[in-house]
């Protein structure tokens, strides 16, 4: 499932910070190719009391890893919003091992990173894919 | 909710016998984890004379959580098992490092809670933070804990700084993880 047909030039090597950390210019990360690992369902039930009613929402997980070594992981939770295209839908913050740079080699803000990586994750139409592989996992 | 920690030296017999029979009941009984472990007690190689234990009992002095501490000086869970989650990095060898593993708070007399697998949410906070508690007691100045996603989850809303020490691998169809504590 790997997004990158091109040959990858002039990316700056992914560097190891510490205890496992990996950092890289947040202009190469869109260079990188991405490929799905595996996504699941958590549920919850949550109660509304004005409906007197239960409902359930589902969220689940997923899980993408660099193509490229050392192997970059990223994971976010998502919930399922069924009036809402796509239907799934990025929620919190993402777990990683990565740190983004900005070109002085300075650590991107931690907003900057959000939304690079939204921006990343967006690209690679993860909700479709995740979609897909839900519907076929839980049948 | 109580807890309680020490070593086999110090707690006592029957807090013992309880906590792996707990132990048991949860990862082997309800997650489903294939441990290679007599039937009714849940221990491995890495627990001995040395390993610190977390407790959690509730009112009725049932065991409703755990969590086993070790410092990365002795043996310890992803060293020796899952080195694969390290991403190629040597395992840490450090006395104020110290490893967190078998955390749950699943309460089994929770009919409710035990639709949620391994953790409720309030008690897993306040069981982590008396885990990582006690291992700063000991010495531990950073963590690091071989967990199902869901451990990692829980640390971030509980608002600790974690990040992952490398990709997950797939056991028994969930996603294990190493993830670095900051204290």
């Amino acid at each position: 499932m790997s997004i990158t047909s091109k040959p990858i030039t002039n990316l700056a090597p992914v560097s190891v910070f510490r205890e496992g950390i990996l950092q890289i210019l947040d202009t190469d990360i869109f260079k990188l190719g991405f490929i799905h690992l595996d996504s699941g369902v958590y549920q919850e039930q949550i109660s509304s009391k004005s409906f007197k009613t239960n409902k359930t929402q589902i969220t689940g997980y997923t899980e993408w890893l660099s193509t490229m070594t050392p192997t970059i992981t990223l994971s976010w939770d998502w919930m399922l919003c069924p009036y809402s295209r796509p239907q799934l839908q990025k929620t919190g913050a993402f777990y990683s091992n990565l740190r983004l740079l900005e070109k002085n080699g300075k650590p991107l803000s931690e907003k900057h990173t959000e939304r690079t990586l939204d921006e990343l994750i967006n690209r690679i139409e993860w909700s479709q894919k995740v979609d897909q592989f839900i519907t076929q996992k839980y049948g | 909710m109580e807890f309680y920690s020490g070593t086999t030296a110090t707690l006592a017999q029957q807090s013992q016998q309880a906590l792996f029979s707990y132990r048991f009941k949860v990862f082997v009984e309800h997650l489903g984890w294939q441990l290679d472990t007599e039937t009714g007690v849940e221990k491995d190689q890495f627990d001995h004379d040395d390993t610190l234990y977390v407790i959690a009992k509730n009112e009725a002095e049932d065991v409703v959580g755990c969590a086993r501490l070790l410092p990365t000086t002795l043996p310890y869970l992803l060293e020796e098992v899952f080195p694969e989650l390290l991403n190629g990095q040597a395992p840490p060898k450090s006395d104020d490092i110290w490893e967190l593993s078998r955390f749950t708070s699943l309460d089994l007399n929770d009919c409710d809670v035990m639709a949620r697998k391994q953790f409720s949410a309030e008690s897993s906070v306040a069981l982590l933070k008396a885990s990582i508690e006690v291992a700063k007691q000991h010495g531990a100045k950073k963590m690091i804990s071989v967990s199902p996603i869901g451990v990692e989850r829980l640390l971030r809303r509980a608002g600790f700084q974690c990040h992952r020490a490398g990709p997950p691998v797939i056991l028994d169809g969930y996603p294990l993880v190493a993830v670095w504590i900051e204290l």
